[in-house]
C-alpha cells in the first residue's frame, strides 16, 4: 500500500501542477500522519499505558489503510454551508457534551 | 491605583467618529484622503500617549469580592461600562493602529480610496479596540457583532461573486455565534446578575463549581470564541473572508482577528477562571485548527488562498499557547499572536502587490518575479523565514516561548507538533516564493504602471519590525508577561 503513495498522489494532483505540488501533498501526508500518531499519544497516554497500546495499534492500522489522508481532509474542508453547518452543530453537541458531561 | 482616565475611550469613540465623517464625505476624495491620513496619526498617538488605568463611564459600584452574591438567587443588576487599559491592550493597539493605517494607506496609494470603504475599516479599527478594552461583557458582544458587519463590508466591496458569498456565508454563521455569545451572557446575566467582567469573575469565584447554566454558558462562550477566532470548524469560513478581500484588508482582518480571539480567551479564562476544562478543549480546538490549516495551505496553488490557510493555522497556534492555560504559555501565544500579525501582514502586503503587478495571484500562471520585484521577493523571502519561526526572526523568539512552555505543562508531544507545523508553514509558503519569483519560464504579463513604492515602504517597515522584536524580544515579552501574572488566571 505505502509503495503505491507516490503513485496515487501524482495521479490526484496532475490538475494541481507537478513537481512542488505533489511535493507540498506529501509533506501534507507526513503532517497528518504525525499528527494523528502525536494526538493519540498525547490523548491516551494521561489514561493508562494499555489503552494507549491498544489506541496506537489501532490508529497505524487506520493510517495504513487511509493514506493519503489529506485527499479526504481536502474534500471535509470545502465552503459549502451545508457541510460547515454540520461541523458547527457537531461542535455545538460536542461542547456541550463535553462540559456538562464533564468529561 | 485606579486612574480614570478619559483619553481611554477615544480609541473607540475617535474611529466612530471618524467613520461617520467620511462615509458623509463619500465622493469628496480629496477630504476623504485628508481627514484618514490626520486620523490615522491620531489613532497611533492615542494609545501612546494615554494613561494606563480604568475608564467609568457611570458610577460602576464596586469590584471587590462578593461573598453574597453566591447565596443571591436574583442580586441587583449592576450597570455601567468598564474600559481598562494596561499594557499588553497597550502593545495590541499600537500594532492593530499600525496595520490598519498601513492597509488605509495601501488603498489610498491604489486610488480606490472612498468614504464607505474607509469608514468600515475605521469602524472595524473601533470595534477591535473595544473589544480589547471592554471589562463588560455586554459592551464585549455588541462590538463583536460591529466587526463582522464590518469586516462583511469589507470583503462585499470587492463586488465579486466569490466575495459576495464569502461575505454572506460568514454573515450566516455570525448570527449563529452572535446568538451563542448572546445566550451565554443571558444565562450568566440571569445567575449572577452582573455583567462586568471583573465582578463576574469574582461572584463566579465565591459561588464554587459551576451549575449547568455555568456550564452552559461556558460551552456557548466557547462556540462564540471559535467562530471570532476563526477556529475549527469556523475555519473554512474565517479563510474564505481573507482569501475574498483585497489582500492589504486581509492584512488588516488578520490582525482583528487575532486580537479577538487573544481579547475573548483572555475574558473566558478571567470568568471561568477555576474551570480548567476549559482551557483543555480550547487546546484540542487550537491544535486541530493548526493542522488542518497548515495541511490546508501545503495544497493551495493560489497565493490568497494559500496565505489565508496560513493564517488560519497561526491562529490555531496562538491558541495553542492560550490552551496550555499556564501563564509562560498564555504570555507565548500572546506573544506569538503580536508577531504573526506583523509576519503574515507582510506576505498579504506582498500578495497585495503581486496582484497589482502581475493582475493574477495563480501560483501556476506567476514565474521569475525577481526580476521584476527582486525587493518584494527578498523581503517575502524573509518574511517566509520569519513565520516559520527561522531565527534571527520574532516568530522564532514566540514558537521556542511556545515550545518550552508546552514542555512545562507536561505536553512535550505539543514541542514536537509545533515544530513539525513550522516545517509545514515554510514548505507552504517556500512553495509560494519559487513559482512567483524564481521558477523558469516564458515571461508573464507585468503592469508596468504599478510601482508599489507605498508596499515596498510598508513591507520594509514590518521586516525591520520582525527582525527588531527577534533580536529584543524582551521589549514585547516582558510586559505581556507581567500582565498574564497580574491576571492570576
Amino acid at each position: 500500500m505505502l509503495e503505491k503513495v507516490y503513485e496515487i498522489f501524482h495521479e490526484k494532483m496532475k490538475d494541481k501542477g507537478q513537481g512542488m505540488g505533489i511535493g507540498s501533498a506529501l509533506t501534507s501526508e507526513f503532517l497528518m500522519i504525525a499528527f494523528l500518531i502525536i494526538g493519540t499519544i498525547l490523548a491516551l497516554r494521561t489514561a493508562n499505558s494499555t489503552i494507549l497500546a491498544f489506541g496506537a495499534i489501532i490508529i497505524l492500522a487506520a493510517i495504513l489503510f487511509t493514506v493519503p489522508t489529506v485527499f479526504k481532509v481536502e474534500k471535509e474542508n470545502n465552503d459549502s454551508i451545508n457541510l460547515s453547518s454540520f461541523y458547527v452543530a457537531l461542535t455545538l453537541a460536542l461542547l456541550f457534551i463535553i462540559f456538562l458531561g464533564g468529561i | 491605583m485606579l486612574n480614570n482616565s478619559t483619553l481611554i475611550p477615544l480609541m473607540v469613540v475617535l474611529p466612530l467618529i471618524m467613520a461617520i465623517l467620511v462615509n458623509f464625505l463619500h465622493q469628496k476624495d480629496k477630504s476623504v484622503k485628508f481627514i484618514s491620513i490626520v486620523s490615522l496619526i491620531v489613532f497611533v498617538i492615542v494609545p501612546v500617549v494615554t494613561l494606563y488605568g480604568v475608564h467609568l463611564f457611570s458610577g460602576h459600584l464596586r469590584t471587590g469580592s462578593f461573598p453574597e452574591i453566591s447565596k443571591m438567587l436574583i442580586p441587583e443588576v449592576y450597570m455601567g461600562i468598564v474600559y481598562s487599559y494596561g499594557t499588553l491592550q497597550k502593545i495590541l493597539m499600537l500594532v492593530l493602529t499600525i496595520i490598519t493605517g498601513f492597509s488605509v494607506l495601501t488603498v489610498i496609494n491604489k486610488k480606490m480610496i472612498s468614504g464607505v470603504y474607509v469608514a468600515m475599516i475605521f469602524i472595524s479599527l473601533a470595534s477591535t479596540s473595544a473589544i480589547m478594552l471592554a471589562d463588560d461583557i455586554f459592551n464585549f458582544f455588541v462590538f463583536t457583532e460591529f466587526l463582522v458587519v464590518a469586516q462583511a463590508a469589507l470583503v462585499i466591496a470587492v463586488q465579486e461573486t466569490k466575495s459576495f458569498k464569502a461575505a454572506f456565508k460568514y454573515m450566516i454563521f455570525g448570527t449563529i455565534s452572535g446568538a451563542s455569545i448572546l445566550l451565554g451572557i443571558a444565562l450568566l446575566l440571569g445567575s449572577y446578575g452582573l455583567l462586568n467582567i471583573t465582578d463576574l469573575s469574582n461572584a463566579i469565584a465565591a459561588g464554587g463549581q459551576l451549575n449547568s447554566i455555568g456550564l452552559s454558558a461556558v460551552a456557548l462562550l466557547t462556540l462564540g470564541w471559535l467562530y471570532e477566532s476563526g477556529l475549527f470548524p469556523f475555519h473554512i469560513i474565517k479563510s474564505n473572508m481573507y482569501e475574498n478581500a483585497k489582500p492589504e484588508i486581509s492584512a488588516l482582518l488578520q490582525v482583528q482577528s487575532k486580537f479577538v480571539l487573544v481579547a475573548m480567551a483572555i475574558i473566558l479564562f478571567r470568568v471561568f477562571s477555576g474551570y480548567a476544562l476549559l482551557k483543555s478543549v480550547m487546546l484540542g480546538f487550537a491544535i486541530f485548527t493548526v493542522v488542518i490549516g497548515s495541511v490546508m495551505a501545503l495544497q493551495q496553488i493560489e497565493l490568497r488562498k494559500l496565505l489565508s490557510y496560513v493564517a488560519v493555522s497561526q491562529a490555531g497556534l496562538v491558541a495553542v499557547g492560550l490552551g496550555l492555560g499556564t501563564s509562560f504559555g498564555i504570555a507565548a501565544g500572546i506573544f506569538h499572536a503580536v508577531n504573526d500579525v506583523l509576519s503574515m501582514a507582510i506576505l498579504f502586503f506582498v500578495a497585495s502587490f503581486v496582484y497589482d503587478k502581475f493582475k493574477t495571484t495563480n501560483l501556476d500562471q506567476l514565474r521569475e518575479g525577481l526580476h521584476i520585484a527582486p525587493l518584494v521577493g527578498f523581503v517575502m523571502l524573509l518574511a517566509t523565514l520569519a513565520i516559520s519561526g527561522v531565527p534571527p526572526f520574532n516568530s522564532y523568539q514566540s514558537e521556542w516561548r511556545l515550545i518550552q512552555a508546552a514542555t512545562q505543562a507536561g505536553l512535550p508531544e505539543l514541542g514536537i507538533l509545533v515544530i513539525l507545523l513550522s516545517v509545514a508553514t515554510f514548505v507552504a509558503i517556500i512553495k509560494a516564493f519559487y513559482m512567483i519569483f524564481m521558477r523558469p519560464g516564458p515571461e508573464v504579463e507585468v503592469n508596468t504602471e504599478v510601482r508599489g513604492t507605498m508596499t515596498k515602504a510598508i513591507i520594509v517597515i514590518l521586516i525591520i519590525a520582525c527582525l527588531g522584536i527577534g533580536l529584543f524580544p524582551n521589549v514585547v515579552y516582558d510586559p505581556i508577561y507581567n500582565f498574564v501574572l497580574s491576571l492570576g488566571v
